[in-house]
């Protein structure tokens, strides 16, 4: 009772009020940056599933087992089937080859007759209700329907069209040997798609792992690994809003403490037992984490539904929710983190407060690294609850060692400054001698402050080397249109053609084949990897013909080789070389349509396979042998405007030439990358804004020292200029010191989660880290000035009243 | 020659609901090389007139002649340059730099305020005080006594015309006071400086040139 009734009048008086904020810090940054991080990956999925017309999609070339069908149902997920083939449609006297998938009634569209996409109408002078051939049948085209994205930018070349089973069964055009691909939708809530996926794995009902299965966090390999980094980095965003916070209420509790000290001496002294001095501790803190958390929470959602629309701005249209059970989840996480960093210092003042050792509160030393041990022990048990372990632990690794390097150096900075003191005179001296005052408190101020920074720069490493990979992997003058089949005789003209109206051109000569045999012995494709391994030695590819190799392809390893007779040069993508196990100077025999050519591999290369250019898993280095059958194969550059007109001119040249725009799948994956980089921005900024409030702490919990200092100084007749030349000294050699240190710890930890977790190449120069030290000095001095500088302008007696009302 | 005139002196603070008037038309003059105690009950007002005498605070109504200048017409760093160097004050916890050693919070004001030979006055100033083994010891290695005489040492390195002491020896023993006492009247003897003294010892006061007890916001003289 004692407790409830302290605590109450304390919160009247405003006593606690930091402590109060710091927690409320917490718990609001938790709901929000949560209820963001929440509802951008609801953006950024939505999307997805527009695309995938469905939660799960499983693709396979062979028929998929009633097993998965019941195993999906039992999971109670909803489930489509489709059969996709491609064939000829006769339009209006002309033949185009399309992708055209057979749909159950299942399906998310039930076309009655035959839907196609909507510029197959304007390309062939069609209108709805026409009639298209499809073998000996005419069917009507009764409407359109268009994707909303690709679900694969190189499987989607071919027009769409659709028909329901009833429909495609009559038209006899599947027969032994057709290809088809069977593809399964399924669709549900997250619980039960998660737990599909975890009963298929069990299942083992794809032992060789040869059906791709694509959810919505899979789309493509760049959505993919766009949303990964994303999801990494808002985790990381999350991670270290907490770590701010928790080093927050590092100071803000020992503050408290201290306030609180001498009146529950006095209970002490008049005889309050152990357990009432602990119960009214206990209480306080509890009672204050509780509803300034309560209250953090509240003005999280609240947050959260102010900036929506700028959220939906920022990250597309989505299906908001405010999810109340982040909100328990950050109580708890609050209560975990003040449980961790103030119970050292907690157990450091009952202990004193039970022995009534007024003394003992001053020396602290042990009760900060105890502090910083809890807190990092806390901190551990928080990241496994909020982020995956493969980030957890590098980055509770990353802040003892941090933590560790930062006490040190505060440590070694105070007996340097101790020194340095004795060599100084006026305005550099006293301002020495103001850190030098409180000695603890320096050390949490380095400690806290450059970790805060650490921890910011970091975020800010990582935030634009992840940006620009993602510009890198899609630049500006990506290609945007493909060129296939287009015969050797018909090359000339088409590429007279191509020079005159796009850019970027790039052409080459290829051959479909396969690796038969690798240094004379038949490729065993049993004994290649599961999966991708096996299923690109199965398949036919595009084999390339050229004298010099790709300038977009750096070459990794050359290997001079003298050829045999009959053997040709052939450079091999240093991806596919591991699969297969391939090295420099093995011989690789090819069949190309037919003729068995044998190979020397002489280079690996690496393949940016986001890039979009023309690349090819071999290159034979050979001019190219027209008995092999080649086509030619392009792609270019070309104006959106002008798209269709060269689609008709290549049309008459080379009737048999596939013309693909992937513009709009291009648009697709950037719009995407975008979100995500403007979701890392919003984490960044928010992440800013905390650590912006704990550095005010800081400065805040040190201020009461400072005032006295500052109130002799002015009694003994220093003037405002003086005080001010002062603090501002003070705080920009506290800037720098935390600056320097966090900006070289930082960029080393920042090349280390970027080059293990993101699987990013960091970006290394001076120029960013000298920005950033600038930056963490001006942070702190200019912080520091305006919250300081009503104080230095008070009269002496005024600042004597600031420092009585502050005790 | 006075060195502080206060002419009908009125302060007063407005609390939630009332006025509280702690200084109500003070008159005093402090003459050259005078040493005057100022004695009264606790929360008479005694510091705050103390405050008001040295420019630190500025009093509702009424004139104060600080060292000549009106302080009321001088703004807040003027005021702060006249006390720099002219003034020592002397308080009650010592007011030392916890992170300077005795010999550097001597010097401090004089390095604040561009005095030379700095460390060669505030070792004779320690000296004279006893403290010349002490010098590079921090305030909480030294007595309280100790700690006392170096504020002393601090308030006279510069030779002030004036030193204001606020319970000065409240913290300290009997030994330990009566030293300091000595230490602070021996000042307006050997330099031509003045002594204001706040203090709750009659003792220390009856020692003083002057006793004033402040009642009901007035000063009235002590009879001896």
């Amino acid at each position: 009772m004692i407790g409830i009734r302290w605590f109450y009048r304390a919160l009247r008086q405003g006593e606690g009020r930091w402590l109060f904020l710091v927690l409320l810090l917490a718990s609001f940054s938790l709901t929000l940056v949560g209820q963001i991080k929440s509802n951008a990956l609801s953006a950024m999925t939505y999307k997805s599933e527009q695309c995938l017309m469905g939660d799960i999609r499983i693709q396979h070339t062979r028929p998929l087992p009633q097993s998965l069908l019941d195993l999906a149902s039992n999971n109670g997920l909803k489930v489509a089937q489709t059969r996709s083939t491609q064939t000829m449609l006769q339009l209006n006297g002309q033949f185009q080859l399309v992708q055209l998938t057979v749909v159950d009634k299942n399906f998310l569209i039930q076309p009655q007759g035959l839907w196609v996409e909507p510029n197959v109408l304007s390309d062939f002078g069609l209108q709805l209700n026409d009639r298209a051939g499809i073998g000996r049948t005419q069917l009507p085209i009764t409407n359109t329907h268009s994707l909303a994205c690709s679900t694969n930018i190189f499987s989607s070349f071919l027009p769409n069209a659709w028909i329901t089973e009833a429909d495609f069964q009559p038209l006899g055009l599947i027969s032994a040997g057709s290809r088809l691909t069977y593809s399964v939708y399924l669709q549900g809530d997250r619980k039960q798609t998660e737990a599909f996926e975890i009963a298929l794995k069990e299942s083992n009902l794809d032992p060789n792992q040869l059906w791709t299965l694509t959810t919505k966090s899979t789309l493509t390999q760049d959505v993919s690994q766009t949303l990964q980094n994303t999801l990494s980095f808002l985790d990381l965003a999350v991670l270290t809003t907490l770590l701010i916070s928790g080093l927050s209420i590092l100071i803000a509790a020992r503050v408290q403490l201290t306030r609180w000290f001498e009146s529950l001496l006095l209970m002490r002294a008049m005889g309050a037992s152990k357990r009432q001095i602990s119960s009214v501790l206990v209480t306080q803190l509890g009672l204050l984490c509780l509803i300034s958390s309560l209250l953090g929470v509240f003005l999280g959602m609240i947050a959260f539904g102010l900036s929506l629309d700028t959220l939906k701005g920022l990250l597309g249209p989505f299906e908001h929710e405010y999810r109340w059970d982040l909100g328990l989840q950050s109580i708890v996480l609050t209560l975990i983190t003040l449980t961790g960093f103030a119970s050292a210092s907690y157990f450091q003042h009952r202990k004193a407060i039970l022995k009534g050792h007024p003394q003992q509160k001053a020396t602290f030393s042990n009760s900060v690294i105890m502090s910083l041990a809890m807190g990092v022990l806390s901190m551990g048990l928080v990241s496994l609850w909020l982020v995956s372990p493969k980030l957890a632990f590098p980055i509770v690794g990353a802040l003892v060692c941090v933590l560790i390097i930062f006490a040190t150096l505060a440590q070694l900075t105070l007996l340097a400054l101790s020194k340095l003191k004795t060599k100084l005179t006026r305005l550099p001296k006293l301002a020495v001698a103001q850190l030098l005052n409180q000695g603890d408190l320096f050390r949490i101020q380095i400690i806290a402050l450059g970790s805060i920074l650490f921890l910011l720069m970091m975020l800010s490493f990582i935030k634009n080397d992840l940006v620009s990979a993602w510009q890198n992997s899609l630049p500006e003058n990506a290609p945007n249109a493909f060129l296939i089949n287009v015969q050797p005789f018909e090359q000339p003209e088409i590429e007279t053609l191509l020079n005159a109206q796009v850019s970027d051109r790039i052409s080459d000569a290829v051959v479909r084949g396969r690796l038969t045999h690798v240094n004379q012995i038949p490729l065993d494709i049993q004994s290649l990897p599961l999966g991708r391994g096996q299923r690109l030695a199965k398949r036919e590819a595009n084999i390339a013909m050229m004298t010099e190799l790709p300038n977009h392809n750096p070459i990794l390893a050359t290997q001079k080789t003298q050829l045999e007779p009959d053997e040709i040069e052939v450079s091999v993508e240093q991806g596919i070389a591991e699969l297969f196990g391939l090295k420099l100077g093995d011989q690789l025999t090819f069949s190309l349509n037919g003729f068995d050519v044998q190979t020397r591999i002489t280079s690996l290369r690496a393949v940016q396979w986001q890039s979009l250019k023309l690349n090819f898993f071999f290159i034979l280095k050979t001019p190219v042998n027209v008995d092999y059958g080649p086509t030619y194969m392009s792609n270019f550059k070309v104006d959106e405007t002008q798209s269709r007109s060269l689609q008709k001119a290549i049309k008459s040249v080379s009737p048999g030439a596939l013309f693909f725009d992937v513009s709009a799948q291009i648009k697709q994956v950037k719009d995407i990358m975008q979100q995500a980089s403007d979701a890392l921005s919003v984490m960044f900024y928010l992440a800013l804004i905390a650590s912006i409030l704990v550095v005010f702490s800081a400065i805040e919990a040190s201020s009461r020292a400072r005032w006295q200092s500052w109130w002799l100084l002015k009694t003994l007749g220093a003037k405002i200029k003086d005080i001010r030349g002062l603090a501002h000294l003070e705080f920009i050699v506290l800037g720098l010191i935390s600056g320097i240190v966090a900006a070289l710890i930082a960029l080393s930890s920042a090349w280390a989660i970027g080059h293990w977790v993101f699987d990013i190449k960091a970006n290394l120069s001076l120029i960013p880290v000298l920005m950033h030290i600038g930056f963490a000095t001006v942070l702190i001095w200019g912080l520091s000035a305006i919250h300081l500088e009503s104080a230095i302008r008070l009269s002496p007696k005024e600042l004597e009243q600031k420092i009585k009302g502050s005790r | 020659m006075s060195v502080i005139e206060l002419n009908n002196l009125h302060y007063h603070v407005d609390d939630a609901d009332q006025r509280l008037h702690i200084v109500r038309g003070c008159d005093l003059t402090v003459n050259q090389n005078e040493s005057v105690a100022i004695v009264g009950r606790s929360g008479s007002g005694k510091s705050t007139l103390l405050s008001l005498m040295s420019g630190l605070l500025m009093p509702t109504s009424g004139e104060i002649k600080l060292l000549g200048q009106s302080l009321t017409d001088l703004n807040e760093d003027q005021r702060a340059e006249l006390r720099a160097g002219q003034i020592g004050f002397v308080f009650q916890d010592f007011q030392l730099m916890p992170a300077m050693t005795a010999l550097e919070n001597v010097m401090m004001p004089m390095e604040l305020f561009d005095i030379p030979n700095a460390r060669a006055r505030a070792l004779d100033s320690l000296g004279s005080l006893g403290l010349a083994e002490r010098l590079n010891h921090l305030p909480h290695q030294l007595s309280g006594g100790e700690q006392q005489r170096v504020a002393i040492a601090r308030a006279w390195v510069l030779n002030p015309k004036l030193i204001f002491a606020d319970e000065p020896t409240g913290n300290l023993d009997q030994h330990n006071a009566q030293a300091i006492q000595t230490r602070l009247l021996d000042i307006p003897r050997q330099q031509e400086a003045s002594l204001v003294v706040v203090t709750h010892d009659p003792e220390f006061a009856a020692r003083c040139d002057r006793t004033l007890e402040l009642i009901d916001g007035q000063l009235v003289e002590t009879q001896r």
